[in-house]
C-alpha cells in the first residue's frame, strides 16, 4: 500500500464524514430552496415533539347494546388504520364511555387525517339490471389502495357470505353491469359500473376508475371507516404538547452527542490510532443513521427508538472492539501489522454476521408481526444494524488498512504489543534472522488470501 | 491494565457455577417475594403505569395564551394541587399525575392532564368523590389569585397582583369592594390608588390602600376581598375515565412477536452453532429478562409501554452478548490445542478470550445509555432516567450472563453426555460389588 495514496484516501473519507456532520445538523437556505438537515427532517414521535389530537364521539342515535366490545372494535380498526397510513406512533384510547380520543404525532396535513375517520363511506354492490344489492360494506374484511394492470384500484377481500354472494351474482349475470355505490354523509356517488366478464369465486373484488392513488387510498380510508362497528363523529380536535414534556427531546440530543463523545475518548484512550478509525467510523454511522431516519417515510422518532439506535450504537462499536481485539492478539503472537489486520477482520467476521443476523431475526419479526410502537422500534433497529455492519465490516476495514500503510512501523500507535514470549523468541533467533523474515514475508499473503474471502 | 491481570491468574468460572446461578436466584427470588408481598398489601405486585391500567384525566382550560414560563408554573401548580389533594379527615389520596400536555392554543389553550387512580380505589369512588374534588380544587386555587398585602403602616396597605394586570373594571370593582368592606367593619378609607410602573404597557398590577381609621376586622378580611376568583376565566373539565394506552390485543400481539422472534433466533443459532448453544444462549436470555422484570418490582419503578421497548433492547443486545462467546467456544473446539479437553476447559478458555471485548463492550454501550438517565435527571426528565434504568439493569445482567451463565450451561450440557458413562461405571462397580458380597 502507497503511502500518499493512502494519505489522500483518508483524506477523502475525513472530508466526506465532516460534510456529513454539517449536513445532519446545519440547514442551509439557496435561494428560494431550503436544505433542511437530516436532523430537523426526522419526524418525532408523540412522547418528543406533540403533534394533533382529536376526540370522537358516538353519535347520539346509537343504540347502546354491546357498548363496550362495540367501541374496543372500533378502536382496533382505527388503530390498524393509523397505522397502515404509516402512522405507526399514533395512539387511539377511549375516553368515558363513547368517546375516542386520537392523538397523531408530526403530521403535515392533520385536517386530512381527522375528516377521512369523520367521514365513513357506506359501501353497496347493485347490479344494474334488476337493482339487486350484492354485497355492502359489512361484507368487506379489507380494503386497500393498490394498482391493477398500472391502473389505481381499490382491492376488497370479502368474507364468507360476501364471497357467496359475490360468486353468484356474478356466475349468473355475466355481460352485465354491476354499479359500486359508495354513500358520504348521505351523498351518494356512483364511483363505476364495470362489465361483469366472468364469475368471480375467490372472494376479491376490485373498484376500479379511481383515477389517482391517493383518491383510491382515500375510498378505501372511507369504506374502512364505514365499517366501524360504532358511527363517530368529530367533538374537537387541535394540537399538542409532548407527553414528556418540551425538555425531553434537548435531554436526548444532549445524551446522544455527549455518549457519542466519551464513547469515541474511551476508544481513543483504549485503542489509540484504531480507536480514530473506529470514532470515524462511529461519526459516518451517525450520519447515515440520521440521513436514513430523515427519508425513511415510516419511521416516527420516539424514546423506545432512541433505545433502538442506542441499541445500534453498542453493537457498532462492539464489532470494532471485537476487530480490534483480535488483531492485537495476531499482533501479540508475532504477524505483522497488516497480516494482523487481514487475519484479525476474518476472524472477526463470523462472530459479528452472526450476532447482527440474530439481531437482525428479531427486528425483522417485530416489523412484520408487531404493532404500532412496536414497528417504529424495528425499523430504527433495523436500520441501525445494517448501517452498523456496513461501517465495521467495510469502512474500518478500509480505514484501517490505510491508517497502517501510513503508520507502517508503528504498531505501538495502534496498541499493537507483542507477547513477551514472542519477544523473547525473536531475542533467541536474532542470530538466525531468516526465519523472522519467512513470517514476515508469508503472512502478508495470508492477509491477502484472508480478504479475498471476506 | 488490571484487565490483562485478570488475564493471567487461573479461570475456573465454570467450576463455580453454583455461586453463580445462586446470585440471580436470590434477586428473583427476593422479587418474587416483594410482588406477593405487595400483591396481598395493594394489590398490586407490579407497579403499572397509566399506558397498562388506564386512568382518568382532566381538562384545565385557560383563557391566556400559554407562554413557556406561564405554562411551567401552570403545570407545576396543577400537579401540586392534584398529588397533594386529601380526603375530609386530612389524609393524602396520593394520586399520582402520570403526564400534563399542553392542548390547543391561543384562546382554546388548556392542560391536558392524566393521573392514576390511588391502589384499591374503585371506579365508582373515583367518579362520585375524587374526581369532583379534584375539579373543586382546581377551580379554587388555580382560578383564584390571592395578592400578597404589605402594611407599611397601620394606615397604609399595599396589595400586590404580581404578574396579574388588572383591566380598568375590575380595579374598580375591587375598589368598591373595598370601600363596601370599610363600611361593614367600621374603617375609614382616604383613598385607592393603582401603583403604575415604569412600564406603561405592564398595566396595574398593585394598588395601594389608605385609611384614615383602621379596624382589625377590616385587616382580616381584606385579603378574602381583594382575591379574585377567576383568574384567567379559567374551567376545570371533570375528570373522565381514560382507558390503558396499550390495549390488551396489542400487548398479546407484542408477546406474541417476541416469542416468534425468540424460537427464529433459537432456530439459527442451532443451525449456526448447535442446539446446546441455542439452548443455553435462550437461558441467558431469559435470565436477563427476568432480571430487569425482578429490578422493577424489587424498586416498585413503574411500568411504562416504555419497558416494553427495553425489554426488546435488551433482547437483541443479549443475544449478541452470548453470541461472541459461543463463537469463541465454537472456534476453539476445532482448534488443535482443545482436541482433548473437555467443554468446561474450553468454556472457560473462550470466556478468558473474549473477557476484555465483553468488557469493553459492555462499558462503552454503558456510556450512552447512562448519559440518557444522568441527563434525564439533569434536566428533571425523570421519564427518561426510568426509561433508561432497565435499560441498564439488563445490560449488566446480560453482561453477566454471557460471562457466567450461558458458557457454564453449555459446559454442563456437553459434560454430561461425557459423565454419563461415569456415572453408569460406578453403578455398575456398586452392583459388581453387591453381587460379590452376596
Amino acid at each position: 500500500m502507497k503511502k500518499k495514496s493512502s494519505i489522500i484516501k483518508l483524506s477523502i473519507i475525513g472530508v466526506l464524514t465532516i460534510i456529513g456532520l454539517i449536513m445532519s445538523f446545519c440547514t442551509f437556505n439557496f435561494g428560494l430552496t431550503t436544505f433542511k438537515s437530516f436532523g430537523s427532517a426526522i419526524k418525532l414521535g408523540l412522547d418528543l415533539k406533540g403533534g394533533v389530537y382529536a376526540v370522537y364521539e358516538m353519535d347520539g342515535s346509537e343504540d347502546t347494546t354491546n357498548l363496550s366490545s362495540r367501541m374496543a372494535g372500533t378502536r382496533t380498526r382505527l388503530e390498524n388504520m393509523l397505522t397502515s397510513k404509516g402512522y405507526t406512533e399514533a395512539t387511539v384510547v377511549r375516553e368515558g364511555s363513547t368517546r375516542l380520543r386520537v392523538e397523531v404525532p408530526d403530521v403535515d396535513d392533520p385536517g386530512n387525517i381527522f375528516d377521512i375517520i369523520g367521514k365513513p363511506a357506506e359501501l353497496r354492490f347493485v347490479l344494474d339490471n334488476t337493482g339487486e344489492i350484492v354485497l355492502t360494506g359489512k361484507n368487506v374484511l379489507s380494503a386497500e389502495a393498490t394498482y391493477d394492470n398500472g391502473e389505481p384500484v381499490v382491492a376488497l377481500s370479502l368474507d364468507s357470505a360476501g364471497t357467496e354472494a359475490f360468486a353468484k351474482a356474478t356466475s349468473e349475470n355475466i355481460g352485465q353491469t354491476m354499479s359500486i355505490i359508495s354513500t358520504v354523509d348521505g351523498d351518494e356517488t356512483k364511483i363505476s359500473s364495470p362489465k361483469i366478464n366472468s364469475a368471480i369465486s375467490n372472494g376479491k373484488a376490485i373498484i376500479n376508475g379511481m383515477g389517482s392513488i391517493e383518491a383510491a387510498q382515500n375510498l378505501a380510508d372511507q369504506i374502512t371507516s364505514g365499517q366501524f362497528e360504532v358511527k363517530l363523529s368529530l367533538l374537537e380536535s387541535s394540537t399538542i404538547s409532548p407527553t414528556l414534556g418540551e425538555k425531553a427531546l434537548l435531554c436526548g440530543i444532549i445524551a446522544g452527542v455527549l455518549g457519542l463523545a466519551l464513547v469515541m475518548a474511551f476508544l481513543i484512550v483504549r485503542y489509540r490510532m484504531l480507536g480514530v478509525v473506529a470514532s470515524i467510523a462511529l461519526l459516518l454511522y451517525a450520519d447515515l443513521m440520521l440521513l436514513f431516519l430523515a427519508i425513511l417515510p415510516w419511521v416516527q422518532l420516539t424514546l423506545p427508538g432512541i433505545a433502538g439506535i442506542i441499541l445500534s450504537i453498542g453493537m457498532a462499536v462492539d464489532a470494532n472492539v471485537i476487530i480490534y481485539e483480535r488483531i492485537k492478539d495476531e499482533f501479540r503472537n508475532g504477524k505483522s501489522m497488516l497480516a494482523s489486520s487481514h487475519a484479525g477482520f476474518k476472524k472477526a467476521t463470523k462472530a459479528i454476521i452472526d450476532s447482527n443476523v440474530t439481531t437482525i431475526i428479531a427486528a425483522v419479526v417485530l416489523l412484520i408481526f408487531g404493532t404500532g410502537s412496536i414497528q417504529g422500534f424495528a425499523i430504527a433497529l433495523l436500520v441501525g444494524i445494517i448501517l452498523s455492519l456496513f461501517t465495521s465490516m467495510l469502512i474500518t476495514r478500509k480505514l484501517v488498512k490505510y491508517f497502517i500503510a501510513v503508520m507502517p512501523d508503528k504498531p505501538s500507535y495502534f496498541s499493537l504489543i507483542r507477547s513477551k514470549n514472542y519477544e523473547n523468541l525473536k531475542a533467541s533467533e536474532s542470530a538466525v534472522p531468516e526465519e523472522v523474515e519467512v513470517t514476515e514475508e508469508k503472512a502478508p499473503l495470508e492477509g491477502e488470501v484472508a480478504h479475498e474471502n471476506i | 491494565m488490571k484487565i490483562s491481570n485478570l488475564m493471567n491468574c487461573d479461570f475456573k468460572l465454570v467450576e463455580k457455577k453454583k455461586i453463580w446461578f445462586i446470585v440471580p436466584a436470590c434477586i428473583i427470588a427476593v422479587a418474587i417475594v416483594m410482588m406477593i408481598i405487595f400483591g396481598c398489601v395493594t394489590g398490586e405486585p407490579l407497579n403499572l403505569g397509566m399506558d397498562f391500567q388506564g386512568g382518568y384525566t382532566v381538562n384545565v382550560k385557560l383563557s391566556t395564551k400559554l407562554t413557556s414560563s406561564t405554562a411551567a408554573s401552570y403545570k407545576s401548580e396543577i400537579k401540586e394541587i392534584i398529588e397533594g389533594l386529601t380526603d375530609e379527615n386530612g389524609n393524602n389520596y396520593n394520586i399520582k399525575v402520570s403526564s400534563m400536555q399542553e392542548q390547543g392554543s391561543g384562546e382554546s389553550a388548556s392542560v391536558y392532564v392524566r393521573y392514576k387512580a390511588p391502589h384499591g380505589i374503585s371506579d365508582e369512588v373515583m367518579e362520585d368523590e375524587i374526581n369532583p374534588a379534584i375539579q373543586s380544587a382546581l377551580q379554587e386555587k388555580i382560578f383564584k389569585i390571592v395578592p400578597t398585602l404589605a402594611w407599611t403602616d397601620d394606615k397604609t396597605c399595599t396589595v400586590d397582583y404580581q404578574n396579574f394586570s388588572l383591566v380598568e373594571s375590575t380595579f374598580d370593582d375591587i375598589k368598591s369592594k373595598i370601600q363596601a368592606l370599610a363600611a361593614k367593619t367600621g374603617a375609614t378609607i382616604s383613598s385607592v390608588e393603582k401603583v403604575t410602573s415604569d412600564n406603561q404597557d405592564a398595566g396595574v398590577k398593585a394598588l395601594t390602600v389608605k385609611l384614615s381609621a383602621n379596624s382589625d376586622a377590616f385587616k382580616n378580611a381584606l385579603s378574602d376581598t381583594v382575591s379574585i376568583n377567576d383568574k384567567y376565566s379559567g374551567q376545570a373539565v371533570k375528570g373522565d375515565i381514560i382507558s390503558a394506552t396499550v390495549s390488551s390485543e396489542l400487548l398479546i400481539n407484542a408477546l406474541l412477536a417476541i416469542s416468534l422472534a425468540i424460537v427464529l433466533m433459537l432456530v439459527y443459532i442451532a443451525f449456526r452453532f448447535e442446539v446446546s448453544s441455542g439452548v443455553s444462549a435462550i437461558v441467558a436470555l431469559l435470565h436477563d429478562i427476568l432480571i430487569m422484570f425482578s429490578f422493577m418490582a424489587i424498586f416498585r419503578v413503574e411500568i411504562n409501554s416504555t419497558f416494553i421497548a427495553a425489554l426488546i433492547t435488551i433482547l437483541g443486545y443479549s443475544i449478541n452478548n452470548t453470541i461472541i462467546v459461543f463463537d469463541r467456544i465454537r472456534e476453539n473446539t476445532k482448534s488443535v490445542f482443545h482436541k482433548n479437553s473437555t467443554a468446561t476447559l474450553i468454556a472457560n478458555a473462550s470466556i478468558k478470550d473474549t473477557l476484555v471485548r465483553s468488557i469493553n463492550t459492555s462499558l462503552t454501550t454503558l456510556i450512552t445509555i447512562a448519559m440518557v438517565a444522568i441527563m434525564g435527571a439533569a434536566f428533571q426528565t425523570f421519564s427518561l432516567s426510568v426509561f433508561a434504568l432497565p435499560i441498564i439493569v439488563g445490560l449488566l445482567a446480560g453482561t453477566f450472563s454471557s460471562i457466567f451463565i450461558s458458557p457454564s450451561i453449555w459446559a454442563m450440557w456437553k459434560d454430561r453426555k461425557k459423565k454419563l458413562p461415569k456415572a453408569d461405571k460406578k453403578e455398575k462397580k456398586l452392583k459388581e460389588n453387591t453381587t460379590a458380597l452376596a
